[in-house]
């Protein structure tokens, strides 16, 4: 492969959600293995993904998610109970305890790999002004900058994704 | 206990130097045990491990992890290592020999 110029990939993370949280910092910590510059932009409810404190408590919801881990296991759970009280913390239980089985790294521990990798995260600044997040709410590692930034790295990428 | 560290150490070298794969025939330096990890970390891991050796060194890599069976092989043609063994030795059993090339 070229020696000089590594591949680019720029990813944008808009959700904030556990099962959506993964993707993003599962390739760009590959990625970033693989010799790429990475940047991950985190906007709209992607942002959850690097507040200190949201990024925490992420939930897995189960409206409107028919392949959302259901309460009963095996047994048909119409989409609609999803929205019953309590449903959201038992299918966020439900797979944090598949993800466990399964051995797979918790998502702190894969953005820690992304951060240590050296992959851009970048904060999007008008998510920022919206929500009222003061840059004291963010994880360390995270730099602010808005779609300009972004596509500015991203111009040059060979994989852009939007998650 | 300036002896018993000379001794030690001493025993440490013949340790490494008896390292050999059976088929290649090439030292091994270093072996990780990615036993137990899923995607995406056998790579996160091999990677870290391969920059702890020299180039021209063979790092061992250990997985129970079935997609390693893919994602190593793509990982080292991506970045330009060289892949000596990718062996299959049980159901979820697999063992790879990895060179660094740079």
């Amino acid at each position: 492969m070229s020696e000089d110029k590594p591949k680019r990939m720029a990813i944008i993370a808009s959700q904030g959600t556990l099962d959506a949280a993964y993707p993003p910092v599962i390739l760009a910590s590959t990625g970033v293995a693989m010799d790429m510059e990475v940047a991950i932009f985190f906007t709209f409810y992607g942002f959850d993904l690097i507040h200190k404190k949201r990024s925490k408590d992420l939930k897995v919801s189960p409206i409107a998610n028919p392949a959302a881990p259901k309460a009963f296991g095996l047994m048909p759970v119409p989409n609609w109970m999803g929205m019953l009280p309590g449903m959201t913390r038992i299918a966020t239980m439900m797979m944090k305890s598949w993800m466990k089985k399964a051995n797979v790294a918790k998502f702190e521990e894969l953005r820690e790999a992304c951060i240590e990798g050296g992959v851009r995260m970048i904060a999007c600044q008008m998510t920022m002004d919206v929500m009222g997040i003061k840059e004291k709410d963010i994880i360390d590692g995270v730099e602010t900058g808005g779609a300009a930034t972004f596509l500015e790295f991203a111009k040059d990428a060979d994989i852009t994704l939007f998650m | 206990m300036e002896l018993f560290i000379k001794i030690h150490s001493n025993y440490e070298e013949t340790l490494n130097l008896t390292v050999k794969d059976e088929n290649t025939m090439s030292e091994i330096h270093k072996t990780l045990d990615a036993r137990g990890l899923s995607c995406p970390m056998p790579v996160l891991k091999s990677k870290k491990a391969l920059k702890e050796i020299n180039v021209g060194q063979v790092l061992e890599i250990l997985s129970t992890d079935p997609g390693s069976m893919a994602d190593i092989p793509a990982w080292t043609r991506t970045t330009g290592q060289e892949l000596l063994t990718s062996e299959e030795r049980g159901p979820k059993d697999f063992r790879y020999l990895v060179k660094r090339m740079k």
